[in-house]
């Protein structure tokens, strides 16, 4: 492996600046701060709890399909603002969507955290979703995103 | 307050002057001391030790035993050759857990550890336990994060074989009262290891005074090199372990059908020998050695007054363990506004200060601390004030980013 000759900044030039801003938008704050499906579904749903061994956040997930639509999802954590907001945002999405649809948004959410290139595709309507490139600049918290499409993901195939 | 030791003797921190490193209970930055020894080693004395007969071997030999004498001597050991190199203080626990502990704990024994305990401790004995069928007691810690000796009193009896304490908590900052605890202990005939990764690099640790049975402690912690580490233990008890790693080195006599060991320190050190790391730690060693461990925790303790004040000032701040800095290391483990932990990292990051965000290899204790995660901020000799309100300066700017709203 070649040693960077260059490595990149340590610190961010000036505190205040547009990284922790692009990171915490409105749109991921409002998320957190009021977030939609965050709740217990009723009745027998079984609930899909995956954990980040890492840094020891929780989070779970409870959805129904009904043939090849998604009906019904709500989630419940113990996570940081990132994964919630990304729940909120992403169970948004795709309740009332078919399970192709949904797993679509999710491989595009998966990519944006990595890359943030964000070249719409005709009909995916990622809506606040999209706020998430933001991610991509922060690789320790690509893990916040994904350990929200990971629960997601199995609670889909559990079904 | 300046610091104790100055920033130029660090290369990292001498390149990134606006960085404010406060993560040096996770691993320290290196001295560049520590850094010349890693070179010198493999520039000039570089061989493989205990094996050629020639000079250069003799003298890579040499250097890694003198390691050896002075980190012994760092900490206490008159007996160097109970001092034996190992990966760090995971790989420590482990050589106790199946060096004595195979050997020694039967179904129907019982293994203390504490709910402070690293997973480095806390895991390897309940795995210990489960293997051998030995119950796992657990020492509770009284509300202001301390041990509660009455909870220790209350699970020592005669089953007891093992008592797991840190010498420090590396996620509350804890100092415990360990010689107090190894009297309690050897009162029901009970061995004590002592997890002192987060003692060594900060106090004055002298392994005799404290009475323990075996002492562990990583180097990275201490400006050594990652990958090197100490278990020092009593030559009584080293003497009667079976090795727990076979091959080079760590023989006697090798038969077809049976082999003999090496003596101490070899036996339980297979394989070619770390003996850059070895050096390189010693050089850490002579680094603090040559600061004074007793100035070490004295700018510690003032510098730890200063942040713990400044983080009270602040409205929402939770500091975790003692208030009293006399019972604390320069860990500070916290909450803040209800803002998770790593979204409070991530803005702290934006204004270059680091500092620790998650359970700390300590899930039992986050537990009973009913939270999952905390931001810890430690200080150490290049440390200074101004680090501390960095530290200060972006809680504030994470409080105005999370201000509006009610947070849940």
């Amino acid at each position: 492996m070649a040693l960077s000759a260059d490595p990149p900044p340590l610190v961010a030039a000036s505190p205040a600046d547009p990284g922790v801003a692009s990171l915490y938008q409105e749109i991921i704050l409002s998320h957190y701060r009021a977030p939609k499906h965050k709740r217990l579904l009723a009745g027998a749903i079984p609930v899909v709890e995956h954990r980040n061994p890492l840094c020891g956040d929780v989070f779970s997930v409870q959805l129904s399909v009904d043939g090849d639509r998604i009906t019904e999802a709500a989630f419940s954590a113990r996570a940081c603002s990132i994964t919630q907001a990304t729940a909120s945002m992403l169970l948004d999405r795709i309740i009332g969507a078919t399970v192709a649809d949904a797993h679509a948004v999710m491989t595009r959410v998966d990519q944006m955290v990595e890359t943030a290139v964000t070249v719409p595709v005709p009909g995916e309507n990622l809506g606040d979703l999209r706020a998430l490139a933001s991610v991509s600049r922060f690789p320790a918290r690509r893990a916040c995103v994904r350990l929200v499409l990971g629960t997601v993901r199995e609670a889909i195939s559990a079904v | 307050m300046t610091s104790l030791a100055p920033r130029s003797d660090f290369p990292l921190l001498a390149s990134a002057p606006a960085l404010h490193y406060l993560d040096s209970a996770a691993t320290a930055q290196k001295p560049q001391a520590v850094l010349d020894a890693l070179a010198h080693f493999y520039t000039h004395d570089n061989a493989n030790p205990h094996r050629g007969a020639y000079a250069l071997s003799a003298r890579a030999t040499e250097r890694y035993h003198d390691a050896r004498a002075t980190i012994a001597t760092f900490i206490g050991a008159t007996d160097a050759d109970c001092t034996l190199f190992v990966r760090g203080t995971t790989e420590a626990m482990n050589l106790v857990a199946y060096g004595w502990g195979e050997a020694n704990v039967r179904a129907g024994d019982a293994l203390v550890v504490t709910a402070m305990d690293h997973h480095a401790s806390f895991v390897t004995f309940q795995q210990l336990a489960r293997r051998t069928g030995a119950e796992l007691r657990i020492v509770e810690l009284t509300d202001d994060g301390r041990l509660d000796l009455a909870s220790l009193a209350s699970v020592l009896d005669a089953r007891v074989k093992l008592v797991s304490v840190p010498h420090v908590s590396n996620a509350l900052g804890t100092i415990n009262p360990v010689a107090d605890i190894v009297a309690m202990a050897h009162a029901v005939g009970a061995v004590v290891v002592c997890d002192g990764a987060q003692a060594v690099p900060h106090l004055r640790v002298d392994v005799e005074a404290l009475g323990v049975d075996f002492y562990a402690f990583s180097g990275h912690k201490l400006g050594g090199p990652m990958g090197i580490g100490v278990l020092w233990g009593r030559r009584a008890l080293l003497e009667r372990m079976s090795p727990w790693q076979f091959g080079g080195d760590m023989i006697d006599v090798v038969g077809d059908q049976q082999t003999t060991f090496n003596t101490l320190p070899h036996r339980f050190e297979a394989g070619t020998p770390n003996a850059a790391d070895a050096v390189g730690l010693a050089a850490a060693c002579d680094y603090l050695g040559a600061i004074g461990m007793d100035r070490v925790r004295s700018h510690e303790v003032a510098l730890t007054t200063t942040m713990m004040r400044s983080l009270q000032a602040l409205d929402g701040i939770r500091i975790f363990g003692p208030l009293d800095v006399d019972s604390r290391s320069g860990v500070v483990s916290f909450a803040f506004d209800d803002v998770h932990a790593h979204d409070l990292a991530t803005i702290l990051d934006e204004h270059g200060v680091c500092v620790r965000a998650g359970h700390h290899c300590a899930q039992p204790l986050m537990r009973r601390l009913g939270i999952a995660a905390t931001a810890r901020a430690s200080v150490w000799v290049h440390s200074t004030a101004a680090d501390v309100a960095a530290l200060v300066t972006a809680l504030q700017h994470a409080k105005t980013v999370f201000a509006d709203g009610a947070l849940r």
